[in-house]
């Protein structure tokens, strides 16, 4: 909005506001009873309760004059008088003077209370009335004097203690700030030394150390006269009015102030000021610090050239390695202060500079990690404020060092604040210096937001950077010096990978001089090195081969002789001086593999060599036991090092492998498999999977016929083996795109018509792994690995002979696919639905003798492919129920639809439920379709009938299709074969069960069962019988509720006459009393509803019936836990 | 205490102001800039990066931020609006044929959320040119009643006399410093 006057309007009546705050008063009316009060304090300074009650009228009164203290100045002197008497008497007990200073400080310090503000305009009060000439003669002597007294004796291990001296503290430091200098002058040495004497520096109460810091700052202030220093260093003069106003223009005028010669009258005590403030700035808070800053600021400013020298000079001796991170931090906040105040003259930044350069990289290991941040962030500071502060040509021969430190800083340091804080500082310099190289392209690169990525800083700003020669080689020897010897490994890898990124920068200094330099490092004592120096080594000799390779050139012709020689040498060196065992050992081991796989792929001469055995061996050994470690790294850098390892060391100029070398591999790798070892199985079989060509060349059948003994199920250790067996499908699938097809090639050496068959079958048996346990369906890894396999295997085949896919196979894939699409897990159906779509849009060649393409492709439009959202129940199952009018997939569909239908979370089963339904009713009662369908749900329970991973759902989604009426058609017909089959089914599904899960979805089932006349419902209605005699009380009493519900709904099955009283009964019973006396009703029950009353059988059977109660109990204890209640 | 809380301490503390110059090219920031800081303006040449410059005035320390305004560079302007208290949108009054794409770039910087507490100030420069438009007729080629985001205020003046310039500053300093510093 634009101004008007509405706004200012608004601004005045805020101002209003804060004077109206509270009732305006006129004078001070309780005088008289604040001086009784201290008057009283004698008599009732041993009552806690009085005191208590005294001082807290003392409070409210004062409180009220918060706003108008003036009201009170007339009265001040007159309580002042009264308390000074009370406290000063030396007759006085301490308990009292304590509680005048109280009350003293209370006037003081509540009548200076609430914000900084008023708090200021009170001690200036105070401070003028003690500084008035009447009063001061007398007064502030007595005032001080009893100031340093309670100083002196406060008693600084108790909290009361601790109070009354922050008061003291604080309201000197406030009279010194407002009172006259010429008045206090003389008070100063007095108060300095007493105060020195206290040695609050030791304290470990922060707020008393910053107050005593504060009051030193004031003393010395007072110390010296106010001036502004002759000799400091400006940047010119900037008034915009004056420049404005200037008729013509002139340059702005630059001026070095000349020296004056005034006197100055510099006390001693001063030297005891500053020292008190150069150990302020080395306080561990930082708030300390940072009043000692300012502190060191404003005094320097009124010191002679001289002394303000021997200052600068004694910051300066703050940044010394023996100095804490606090003393360092320190020293930046002063540097910058008095940059920013033109004391630092420019004389001095020769040694400034490197000073703060060297803050900037402060990193101080501390154990595991380090401290410095501040330390950096505060170095940045000083930068900003130089950049501020000097004119351009001061500053010139310093910019490149600078520069150079702030842009490794901005693209290199951990910390997102500080690259920020850099980025920050180097902007400020590029603005206003103008004389940073390409500063401004760097920025635009390296802003405020691009340097909050570590990655993207690493990687991509600092190859940006390197392009230009002035920062080139700072910011390569700033990683290989210091970040690859950095306390946090994270930072090593960037480091390395950085190094790579930035080789084409430099390759010959790389080579020449980093590499030579890094070698003795990767087998020295330091760990953090050893570690940072293998993968840097590894990282820039991959960059190297490949410059080498764009220009026709190896590797050999950067590195020279004993590089290539100190290469070889570390795996040497490390294996004999055991490097890899234990806790280091683990840190080695992933940069180990990642340095063979790189020196591999750039083809180091090694040919030949016994260090190829070695690395064979360190890889074996990290396939093998990565797993124990943490770090999942180690084998997976293990095993994609190996198949460089094979192609550059193993193969002979023919392509062949050498002699000898094939077998030992394989054997070994194969006999792995067979391990007891989950961890060992899988590392060996992702090993075999990893093999290039040549390797497996001859020896396919013998690989691949062990791969596909490690995807088996072994009953004994099914969940255990999980994992490996989803390796080794991966494996397969690995090996099968390396191998490649052609259909009349040999079994040993490719895919093809002898073998093909037996791959799928493989795959076709892992898409039946359902492995369960504590952490769930863990079979699914194993079954997306298989789908992605028969993806590949498919897409690859079809690409060399379309005739190797058979109908069978094709068939049985999309079979597999389509019930997987169909299923519960999201996670799953989303990989299956993805595959079975590309697969069925696979046009390099078509995929041939995909059964009823057209109908799946009307279901599934192309643009499908991309946009169907699998993951979603709400999206896949409308589509995917269509195709049950598949013939050929409506079995494996209606099996995956089972256990989404009969699933568990609402969403899922609400979605897919409603699509199945949906589909039913398309068929419009069609007898014939209706039978297909029926045909396949009894297939579908005959086939899983007791595998309760599919038989509970079965029983649950019976129920909704019952519930539905669904099957209504069949009702017409007596004794249709569905009907009798489900009832048979059910039967037998429940027969010897105690689950209860699986016994409640059957009641649900046998009450919806009731509906088809004749034997079916006859026989259902006997099951329900036994079942309110069951043993477990709930099953009792869901029946009853089950088939009160279901005789309401359908008629005709009991005698409308009785009715009544079979509803009444059901209803009415307490189902969950013991059965014996539940029997005679149910009984009656069976009577009313003409069914056969069920008989005990003979044998161990009716002694079961005849539960005891105290088995009841115990089932239904069972039940309880069971079900979970 | 990091460098940019000490920044946004020391702002309060010795009532120092970021100012914002942006527009498009040719505008006459850069003029105006050194015009402000009593330099030359003779020798002035397009801005391809951004100056800053430090200037006091009625007891503020103006931080006074000019960045380039080729169409090239404007996708940088995002760079500079961190922490800015004021903005100065300088328009260049003679060139008629360029203010429907001016509003557009002013009116879209407006929806910068980091921008969203600033106040702005339109210069409509270049006043002295015989063909200039006059301020009245820039407010409604810019649209500017339609702002309710921000305070703003318009300003005709000439970089090259100096005409107005103490003006259209003291407004923005007064605006800013009702919302910052009204402790004082
Ligand atoms: N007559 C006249 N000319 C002006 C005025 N202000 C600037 N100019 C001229 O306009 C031209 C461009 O001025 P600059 O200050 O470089 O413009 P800018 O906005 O900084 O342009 P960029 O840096 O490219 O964004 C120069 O030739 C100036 O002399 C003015 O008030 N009156
Ligand atoms: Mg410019």
């Amino acid at each position: 909005m634009a101004v008007d006057a509405s706004d200012l309007q608004d601004i005045g009546s805020d101002g209003h506001d804060i004077v109206g705050k509270g009732s305006i008063l006129d004078a001070f009316e309780e005088a008289d009873e604040v001086k009784e009060l201290i008057k009283s304090l004698k008599n009732i300074y041993t009552d806690q309760i009085s005191v208590e009650i005294a001082v807290e009228r003392f409070t409210v009164i004062v409180d009220n004059y918060q706003e108008q203290p003036h009201l009170l100045d007339p009265h001040l002197q007159c309580f002042l008088d009264e308390l000074l008497a009370l406290a000063r008497d030396s007759d006085t007990p301490p308990a009292l003077s304590h509680l005048a200073f109280k009350c003293m400080y209370l006037l003081t310090k509540s009548y200076l209370d609430v914000s900084d503000k008023s708090r200021d305009a009170a001690a200036y009060c105070l401070s003028k009335f003690l500084t008035r000439p009447d009063v001061k003669k007398e007064k502030l002597p007595a005032f001080l004097d009893w100031c340093l007294t309670v100083m002196t004796k406060a008693d600084r291990e108790t909290m009361p203690g601790m109070t009354v001296l922050s008061g003291v503290l604080s309201t000197l430091a406030l009279l010194f700030k407002h009172g006259k200098r010429e008045d206090l002058v003389s008070y100063a040495p007095v108060v300095l030394d007493r105060l020195s004497a206290l040695t609050v520096t030791t304290t470990n109460n922060t707020i008393l150390r910053k107050q005593n810091i504060k009051l030193i700052q004031r003393l010395g202030l007072t110390f010296v006269k106010a001036r502004i220093a002759t000799w400091r260093y400006q940047r010119g003069s900037r008034s915009l009015l004056d420049n404005l106003k200037k008729t013509q223009q002139s340059p702005a005028d630059v001026s070095t102030v000349t020296q004056g010669d005034e006197d100055y009258d510099i006390p001693e005590e001063i030297e005891e000021v500053i020292d008190q403030l150069l150990i302020g700035l080395k306080d561990k808070d930082t708030v300390v610090r940072w009043s000692a800053a300012k502190g060191v600021g404003r005094i320097t400013g009124r010191l002679p050239q001289e002394l303000a020298d021997q200052v600068v000079e004694s910051v300066l001796e703050l940044f010394s390695l023996s100095e804490t991170d606090g003393a360092w931090h320190g020293g930046c906040l002063a540097l910058a202060e008095l940059g920013r105040r033109g004391l630092l003259l420019p004389e001095r930044l020769p040694e400034v500079v490197p000073v703060v350069i060297k803050a900037l990289g402060y990193d101080e290991k501390r154990g595991s990690y380090s401290v410095g941040a501040h330390v950096r962030d505060a170095a940045c500071y000083v930068c900003w404020s130089f950049a501020r502060a000097y004119e351009p040509d001061v500053l010139q021969s310093h910019v490149n060092d600078i520069a150079n430190a702030l842009i490794i800083a901005t693209v290199f340091d951990r910390e997102v604040n500080c690259r920020r804080a850099a980025s920050a500082a180097f902007q400020e310099n590029v603005g206003r210096q103008g004389t940073f190289p390409y500063g401004i392209d760097i920025l635009t690169t390296a802003d405020y937001f691009a340097v909050g990525n570590r990655t993207n800083t690493y990687l991509n700003i600092s190859v940006y950077v390197a392009q230009y020669p002035e920062y080139t080689v700072a910011l390569i020897d700033h990683l290989v010096k210091v970040k690859l010897n950095h306390w946090d490994g994270v930072i090593r890898e960037l480091a390395s990978k950085a190094l790579h990124n930035l080789t084409p920068k430099a390759p010959e200094y790389m080579a020449k001089t980093v590499v030579p330099f890094l070698i003795p490092f990767a087998t020295g004592i330091d760990l953090n090195y050893r570690h940072g120096s293998v993968f840097a080594l590894a990282e820039i000799t991959h960059a190297l081969y490949n410059i080498a390779l764009d220009n026709n050139k190896t590797v050999m012709d950067f590195l020279d002789k004993s590089s290539i020689e100190g290469l070889k040498n570390i795996t040497v060196k490390m294996h004999e001086a055991k490097m890899f065992r234990g806790l280091s050992g683990e840190i080695m081991r992933p940069a180990v593999c990642k340095f063979i796989g790189k020196l591999s792929l750039s083809k180091l001469p090694y040919h030949d060599d016994s260090v190829t055995e070695l690395w064979q061996t360190l890889l074996d050994d990290n396939i093998q036991f990565g797993h124990q470690f943490a770090d999942q790294r180690i084998q997976d850098n293990a095993l994609s090092a190996l198949p460089s390892l094979c192609n550059e060391y193993y193969r002979q100029n023919n392509g062949l492998v050498k002699p000898g070398i094939q077998d030992k591999v394989i054997s070994k790798y194969l006999s792995e498999l067979k391990s007891k070892e989950e961890t060992s199985k899988m590392g060996f079989a992702l090993a075999l999977g990893s093999l290039p060509k040549f390797m497996v060349a001859g020896k396919f059948t013998e690989v691949m016929s062990g791969l596909v003994q490690a995807t088996h199920i072994n009953q004994q250790d099914a969940a255990k083996m999980v994992e490996a067996r989803r390796d080794a499908v991966k494996a397969l699938t690995c090996l099968c795109t390396t191998m490649g097809v052609d259909s009349n090639g040999s079994p040993n050496h490719i895919i093809c018509k002898d073998n093909i068959l037996s791959l799928y079958e493989a795959y076709f048996l892992a898409m039946n792994d359902y492995t369960l346990d504590s952490r769930g369906d863990v079979g699914t890894w194993v079954r997306e690995a298989s789908m992605t396999g028969l993806y590949e295997l498919t897409t690859m085949t079809v690409k060399a002979d379309p005739n190797l896919i058979s109908e069978h196979i094709c068939k049985k894939v999309f079979c597999c696919l389509i019930q997987q699409s169909a299923e519960k897990i999201d996670r799953t159906r989303s990989h299956a639905g993805e595959i079975l779509l590309r697969m069925l849009y696979f046009d390099d060649p078509p995929i041939p003798n995909v059964l009823h393409r057209d109908k799946l492709m009307t279901i599934f439009p192309r643009s499908d492919l991309k946009e169907l959202n699998w993951g979603a129940s709400s999206d896949t199952f409308p589509k995917i129920t269509q195709a049950l009018s598949c013939p050929t997939y409506r079995y494996s569909l209606l099996l995956g639809l089972t256990v989404s239908v009969g699933g568990l979370t609402e969403s899922l089963v609400k979605h897919s439920s409603q699509s199945l339904l949906t589909y039913l009713r398309s068929l419009s009662n069609n007898q014939e379709s209706m039978t297909t369908f029926a045909d396949t749900v009894v297939m579908v329970f005959e086939e899983y009938q007791k595998v309760d991973r599919v038989s509970i759902p079965m029983l649950k989604m019976l129920d909704i299709l019952l519930t539905n009426g669904c099957f209504e058609i069949f009702t017409q017909r007596e004794e249709h074969f569905l009907p009798v089959k489900l009832l048979e089914l059910c039967k037998k599904e429940i027969e010897k069960s105690g689950d209860p899960q699986k016994l409640l979805a059957s009641i649900d089932v046998f009450c919806g069962l009731i509906v088809f006349s004749g034997v079916v419902r006859a026989k259902s209605l006997s099951q329900l019988m036994l079942f309110l005699c069951h043993k477990y009380p709930k099953v009792r009493k869901t029946t009853a509720n089950k088939l009160y519900e279901s005789l309401l709904t359908y008629d005709e099955i009991v005698d409308p006459e009785k009715l009544d009283d079979v509803l009444t009964i059901l209803s009415e019973t307490q189902w969950d009393e013991p059965v014996r006396d539940i029997r005679p009703i149910r009984n009656n029950l069976c009577d009313l509803m003409e069914i056969k009353k069920p008989i005990i059988k003979a044998g161990t059977k009716a002694k079961k019936t005849e539960t005891k109660d105290e088995d009841e109990m115990a089932s239904y204890k069972d039940l309880v836990t069971r079900l979970g209640y | 205490m990091g460098l940019l809380t000490i920044l946004k301490k020391m702002k309060q503390k010795e009532k120092e102001v970021r100012l914002l110059m942006l527009g498009l090219d040719n505008a006459g920031k850069t003029t105006i800039l050194k015009k402000f800081n009593g330099e030359d303006i003779d020798t002035i040449s397009p801005t391809l990066g951004f100056n800053i410059k430090t200037l006091e005035h009625r007891g503020f320390k103006l931080n006074v931020w000019d960045v380039g305004g080729q169409k090239s560079l404007r996708s940088y302007w995002r760079n500079y609006f961190e922490s800015t208290d004021g903005l100065i949108w300088v328009v260049d009054s003679a060139d008629k044929r360029r203010l429907q794409d001016c509003k557009q770039e002013l009116h879209s910087l407006l929806l910068e959320e980091r921008l969203a507490g600033a106040t702005l100030l339109v210069f409509a420069n270049k006043q002295d040119l015989p063909g200039s438009l006059p301020s009245e007729e820039i407010r409604q080629a810019l649209e500017l009643d339609e702002i309710k985001s921000h305070h703003w205020m318009i300003c005709g003046c000439s970089a090259v006399t100096g005409d107005n310039l103490l003006l259209g500053i003291d407004w923005i300093i007064d605006d800013i410093a009702s919302r910052i510093f009204t402790m004082d």
